[in-house]
């Protein structure tokens, strides 16, 4: 799903984004809200280079509501 | 940046067409066809006192804190901690609805457009136009909007002049013959695609007279169900319930059967030209109001700084939190309604019963204005009789039903123009 293509572009683009706009994070709360941003985006990248796809619907939770509306509609 | 910037109600209401419109078109059809066959194009009826309660529950807002959006004014009726988990609960949500677009759009554009082009890098190609939207004024959005949803909605109406030799009415008979369940049960699920209307709370603050915005809505969300209904019919009358039910894009098989001469065989592409920006606009109204929920936890109430990383975490979600296209159609069809109906609740519930027990005293007064509002809700409720009745009649004799789906035109099409009628009132009498 992600190839190393994928990561240098998110890599150059969040350094730039880091870059252009650290003057205006004034204060913690927005620099903090950043670094969990990119934090976030890292263990995502991980999850991605593993090629283990995470579906909302293998929720046993997600997946019933959604099949039992989806059994209600159609019968 | 979360600019304070004004737009006008026009604006505001072409704006409702973009976000309802074009991101029902393409797989939505599907649902509702398996839904209610032949009685699916009586759908989006359903939705619209839905969505004119939701335009009443904004201009409320607006009246309580002219100059705040919705996340702004949670967090002032509840308070720090409980109206930031509302509001918490709102962006997930809000992030579920466009991840889950993305997705569908990628997919599609992955499987019959872009045949060759990795899914990850259509999705990151879209995010960074979404970026780059909201890294502007709010303004640019409105303004680009005008521009192709006023395109969008003059060729998407002549739909059926388009496809007038391959329309069979023949189709869409027996008409509300198989009881009432089967035209409430696609407008339960035409309900759930109207739930995105909620966003208009995080633009607050762009109105410029609290009653604009019930108007735009209302205007709004009439018009966005007629064309919805004119869509649905002719997916109904052109490819039959049947095979419409069993196919994904089904939008997208529509306009390729369109076959007026040789020379304007492939009226499809130019079609799609004008579909696909309007959605595009769409995701970038949904992104920016999860932004500016975003940015209502910050002190400075600016997204700016974490608007492409935002991106690129909605550009990976998009392409992990599905297996594959069926997976990711069945959820948006059949499992945002429910979360919606939830998330909404929750919310609103909160948002009032906190603007209740800090009730301002004093607010802008600007109930005087009602126009020829009565007129719309006598077509919409009579709409909805006829096709009730129709469904409780029409397996007694084919004509009751034909004679119920007539008058179901007619008032839909009574129904759009008192809207439009009131919405000039409106406009004349505010200035």
């Amino acid at each position: 799903m992600v190839d190393i293509g994928f990561i240098v572009v998110v890599l150059f683009l969040m350094i730039g984004s880091g870059m252009v706009k650290w003057k205006n994070m004034k204060n913690n709360s927005s620099k903090a809200m950043f670094f969990t941003v990119a934090g976030v985006i890292a263990v995502l990248i991980v999850v991605c280079i593993n090629r283990k796809n995470y579906s909302i619907m293998n929720l046993p939770f997600m997946r019933g509501m959604v099949m039992s509306m989806y059994h209600l509609m159609k019968g | 940046m979360q600019d304070r910037m004004k737009v006008s109600s026009l604006q505001m209401s072409l704006l409702v067409g973009s976000l309802l419109i074009a991101s029902n078109m393409n797989t939505m059809p599907t649902a509702i066809t398996m839904a209610a066959q032949q009685d699916a194009w009586y759908a989006y009826l359903f939705p619209i006192p839905y969505g004119i309660g939701m335009a009443y529950l904004m201009w409320r807002l607006a009246r309580y804190s002219p100059e705040k959006n919705m996340y702004e004014i949670m967090q002032q009726a509840c308070g720090k901690w409980i109206g930031g988990l509302m509001n918490g609960i709102l962006i997930a949500y809000l992030s579920v609805d466009l991840i889950s677009q993305l997705r569908i759009y990628s997919d599609f554009f992955n499987s019959s457009i872009l045949l060759r082009t990795p899914l990850i890098y259509i999705l990151l190609m879209t995010m960074l136009l979404l970026a780059y939207y909201a890294g502007g004024s709010m303004e640019h959005l409105f303004r680009t909007n005008v521009v192709f949803i006023t395109l969008f909605l003059s060729f998407y109406m002549f739909m059926p002049l388009f496809l007038l030799n391959e329309i069979d009415l023949n189709k869409l008979k027996p008409s509300l013959s198989s009881g009432i369940f089967q035209p409430v049960k696609g407008g339960v699920l035409a309900l759930g695609s109207f739930t995105d209307l909620i966003i208009f709370g995080a633009f607050l603050h762009h109105v410029r007279k609290p009653r604009d915005i019930y108007m735009a809505m209302k205007m709004g969300v009439i018009y966005s169900a007629f064309m919805l209904t004119i869509w649905l019919f002719c997916v109904v009358s052109v490819v039959s319930p049947i095979l419409s039910s069993r196919l994904i894009y089904i939008g997208w098989i529509l306009v390729q059967q369109i076959h007026i001469t040789d020379f304007l065989d492939r009226i499809d592409l130019f079609l799609i030209s004008l579909y696909v920006p309007v959605l595009l606009i769409k995701f970038a109204a949904l992104y920016i109001a999860i932004l500016t929920g975003v940015a209502s936890f910050t002190k400075q109430k600016k997204f700016d700084f974490i608007n492409l990383p935002l991106g690129i975490v909605f550009t990976i979600l998009a392409a992990i939190t599905f297996d594959n296209t069926d997976e990711v159609s069945l959820f948006y069809a059949f499992g945002i309604f429910p979360i919606s109906v939830v998330v909404q609740v929750l919310f609103l519930a909160a948002l009032f019963i906190g603007m209740a027990a800090r009730k301002k005293k004093s607010m802008p007064a600007d109930m005087g204005i009602t126009g020829y509002s009565i007129g719309v809700w006598l077509t919409v409720a009579g709409a909805i009789v006829t096709v009730l009745a129709g469904s409780t009649v029409g397996n007694m004799h084919g004509y009751y039903g034909t004679i119920c789906a007539s008058l179901f035109v007619i008032l839909v099409v009574l129904c759009v123009y008192l809207s439009i009628r009131d919405y000039g009132t409106g406009v004349r009498r505010n200035g």
